[in-house]
């Protein structure tokens, strides 16, 4: 008895744990200067590359995008977080190379984090969608869970809103509703933020 | 039940099959344990190097630490692993082992699912659950591990349908249909287990036939074994107690075996060379001095019946030491159906029947010899068999009797013998001697067949074995009737010599007292002169003279004796006269003694002659029984007028 109470207990740690989403950050509402968001939509996905949660969002990100009508006019890039101090090929994970795979998809190094940082970000996997005019429409994570694969609320919404299905005020109240929870590992730690600001 | 080389099954008793089938499954349930053991450590290990592989770490930043699943997988999965592997190990077997490990399976597939984030692949992991916990073939484990996965189902598929799956939203009810696919897999597996345990039940039943087949088939190969061990040991008894000297070769002439008389027979030569291992052909052929030749022959024997070239070889050989002489006899027979053995060599000594044979030869000569005796004695002979009957006879008995042998052959002795002038007396002692088996020694009064009589002295003798049974009878029969007449001649002139030499006797005793009593009656005739001239010369006629002149005077004796001259002398006369006569009367009685003792002596020489008489009497030797016969003889009158009866039992006297 004392053994079954112990597994109920476990699963329901496991279940407090997988449920529990990363901290969202202050993402920013605006495309940052000089970014190029005049004419089409810029999708904007901040990964560390040693998070295996992300590779759902990197797959459900793919999946997305191969969904999108081809006549679709949007810009992607991933930033993947490499601390200065570590080797250059840090970076180079399994999740880099799926997510280079992604066709159309910029990836980019983030060095210790500052394009992090300066979108408002904290947690890998997390999406920011900039509309035409730098207005961000989505922000948010794009899985259901930590390395949940599949359908899940973040990623039908930023379908819908590539596709025009859906408008950015549903959206934007979404967001407000805190409907797209991002599960990844936290890039930019607080220690590493504050150091870089006293810096 | 068996019986001869039959062996009946009776059908096993459900006791024994459920005994078997409760065997049997606790077998499979701990094997299917010991199984679990294995499964749970590689899920336990694969889970943890799943996870160590797919998120070994979680990240902040620049810094890693150990992933939440590591630790999921390193902790939960021990949780869920550990205690069906230890109960598997403490308890195999068990009921509460396999329920255990059961619920652990079923956990191990929630996790699983839970970890792959609700992949609808990870869910197999059911099914094949499902399928390996049906090795227990107890469907109550499946009915447990069904409840787990239907109760993980049901839980996260209402609280939490992500994590099972894969999905956020989902149907509440969406469990119930895995857990209809779950259950449809269990009734089947349900069916397999009840297949498999009544399959497993007559596996059981014919085992358990199988072992009252085994156990009758033991008993019978036990006993099989038994007797086959008593046959061994009987055989090698029997051989052992035979004094043939016996081993087995092989076809290469090797001894592979022995009995005891062989073996002491080595030891007694003091050597190892003739002992098991030794190759005797070899050692026959190395043979030297005197047993050289019939060593030889043997190696030659042994060879031909190994080599097939005759059936059986048989010889015979002198082999003598120096102190005593010794013949064999020596057999080699084939040996074709044994695993080892080629041929079987038998050596018996026989010397014993050897000088038996030589003792025999002699013996036979000696016979022979005894026959021509038989054969050629005036003494008829006689063989009777043990009734008595007559189943040989010499030629003298022909010779004797008169009778052929044919006409006596098969007849008893005692008709043989029975003729009018036989003694009943020595017949009944015949018959006697036979019915008793003792011997006999008489004389008997035949009749010849021609009807002439003679006399025979019979000796009939026992002929007995070694162990005293009675074999024959033999008679011999010598014609006495010269030595009996010559016999009655010497006792008549016998006889007439012990009378004439009485009469001798009696005319010397009567010389001699003639002569004793003459000398002595001189002694009688001087006595009795003496006296009659005593008397003559006595004066004893005075007295009557005296009495007359007394009686003339007896008027007046005293005047006549005092006063007359003549009276008066009579004093005188008489003292004369008295002391004359005194003198006489001691002559007298003198002489009257020694005719008294002349006589005395005359008694006593004609006493004495007497004595003398009687004393020589002459003795002859006379048989108490005759003598017997005779006082009874002259008796017979007296007996048969008062009717009286008498019984003869003498035995038989010393000699």
């Amino acid at each position: 008895m004392i053994w079954l109470v112990l597994l109920l207990v476990s699963g329901g740690f496991l279940w407090h744990y997988s449920t529990a989403p990363g901290a969202v950050g202050a993402p920013v509402t605006k495309a940052p200067a000089g970014m190029d968001v005049d004419t089409h939509f810029r999708l904007v996905m901040f990964l560390h590359p040693h998070c295996s949660c992300s590779r759902s969002s990197v797959g459900n990100l793919n999946h997305i995008l191969q969904t999108l009508p081809a006549d679709s006019d949007v810009d992607v890039d991933l930033y993947f977080f490499r601390p200065e101090t570590v080797p250059a090929d840090w970076h180079e994970t399994t999740l880099w190379t799926e997510a280079r795979r992604i066709p159309g998809a910029v990836c980019h190094v983030d060095p210790d984090g500052r394009r992090t940082t300066e979108f408002g970000v904290a947690t890998s996997g997390h999406v920011l969608l900039f509309a035409p005019g730098g207005a961000r429409v989505f922000s948010g994570g794009i899985t259901s869970g930590r390395g949940h694969d599949g359908e899940n609320p973040g990623g039908e919404s930023l379908s819908r809103l590539l596709c025009g299905l859906e408008s950015a005020f549903e959206s934007r109240l979404a967001i407000e509703q805190n409907s797209f929870a991002v599960y990844g590992c936290e890039i930019v730690s607080t220690a590493d933020d504050e150091n870089r600001k006293t810096q | 039940m068996s019986n001869g080389s039959e062996i009946n099954i009776t059908y096993a008793s459900e006791a024994r099959t459920d005994e078997l089938l409760q065997q049997h499954e606790r077998r499979i349930w701990s094997d299917t344990d010991r199984m679990f053991i294995l499964l749970m450590m590689l899920q336990w290990i694969g889970g943890v190097a799943a996870a160590m592989y797919v998120s070994p770490s979680t990240w902040i930043g620049r810094i890693s630490t150990v992933h939440i699943h590591v630790w999921a997988a390193l902790l939960i999965g021990g949780l869920i692993s550990l205690p069906p592997i230890l109960l598997a190990i403490w308890k195999p077997g068990e009921r509460i082992t396999r329920h255990v490990i059961a619920i652990s399976q079923g956990c191990w597939s929630a996790l699983l699912i839970h970890l792959t984030g609700g992949r609808i692949e990870t869910h197999f992991h059911v099914f094949g659950s499902l399928a390996i916990l049906a090795f227990y073939r107890d469907w109550t484990v499946l009915l447990s591990a069904t409840i787990v996965v239907a109760g993980d189902h049901c839980l996260r598929g209402i609280f939490w349908p992500l994590s099972v799956y894969g999905v956020p939203v989902e149907s509440p009810w969406r469990w119930v249909e895995h857990a209809a696919w779950v259950v449809f897999e269990d009734i089947f597996l349900f069916l397999s287990c009840a297949r498999a345990r009544r399959a497993a039940r007559e596996i059981c039943q014919t085992q358990a036939i199988l072992e009252d087949v085994n156990r009758h088939v033991e008993d019978r190969v036990t006993l099989r074994t038994r007797e086959l061990a008593d046959a061994k040991q009987f055989f090698q008894s029997v051989l052992d107690s035979m004094d043939a000297h016996i081993c087995i070769l092989d076809d290469r002439g090797t001894i592979v075996d022995t009995n005891a008389s062989w073996k002491r027979f080595a030891e007694h030569n003091d050597g190892t060379g003739i002992g098991v291992g030794a190759n005797y052909i070899e050692v026959c052929r190395g043979a030297s001095g005197d047993c050289e030749d019939g060593a030889h022959t043997v190696a030659d024997g042994i060879e031909s019946v190994i080599e097939d070239r005759t059936n059986f070889f048989n010889s015979e050989y002198e082999c003598h030491s120096p102190d005593e002489p010794h013949w064999f006899q020596v057999s080699v027979t084939p040996l074709k159906s044994h695993s080892r053995g080629a041929a079987v060599v038998a050596h018996t000594e026989i010397t014993e029947r050897v000088i038996a044979q030589v003792r025999l030869r002699e013996a036979t000569l000696e016979n022979e010899k005894l026959a021509m005796v038989a054969r050629h004695t005036d003494n008829s002979v006689l063989i009777l068999d043990t009734d008595g009957c007559v189943e040989w006879v010499n030629e003298a008995y022909s010779r004797m009797s008169g009778f052929e042998p044919d006409e006596v052959r098969g007849r008893s002795i005692l008709a043989i013998l029975a003729s009018p002038d036989a003694s009943p007396r020595e017949l009944e002692s015949i018959r006697r001697a036979v019915n008793e088996q003792s011997g006999f020694d008489g004389e008997l009064d035949r009749v010849t067949k021609s009807g002439d009589s003679y006399a025979v002295a019979i000796e009939l003798r026992i002929i007995r074995d070694e162990e005293g049974r009675l074999l024959r009878y033999v008679q011999i029969e010598k014609d006495i009737t010269q030595q009996k007449l010559a016999e009655a001649e010497r006792e008549r002139l016998h006889d007439r010599l012990q009378s004439t030499a009485r009469q001798a006797g009696m005319a010397d005793v009567a010389t001699g007292v003639l002569h004793n009593v003459g000398n002595v009656l001189n002694s009688v005739n001087v006595s009795g002169n003496l006296m009659m001239e005593g008397l003559n010369r006595s004066r004893v006629g005075r007295l009557g003279q005296i009495a007359g002149v007394l009686s003339d005077a007896r008027d007046d004796l005293v005047y006549f004796l005092t006063e007359d001259t003549r009276g008066q002398h009579f004093p005188k006369l008489f003292d004369e006269l008295s002391r004359h006569l005194m003198s006489e009367q001691d002559q007298m009685k003198q002489e009257l003694g020694s005719l008294l003792t002349n006589i005395e002596h005359i008694k006593e020489i004609v006493s004495m002659q007497q004595t003398y008489a009687t004393t020589r009497g002459c003795l002859e030797p006379v048989s108490p029984e005759a003598l017997i016969e005779a006082a009874l003889q002259l008796n017979d009158a007296g007996f048969a007028r008062h009717n009286v009866s008498v019984i003869r039992e003498t035995a038989k006297c010393p000699t």
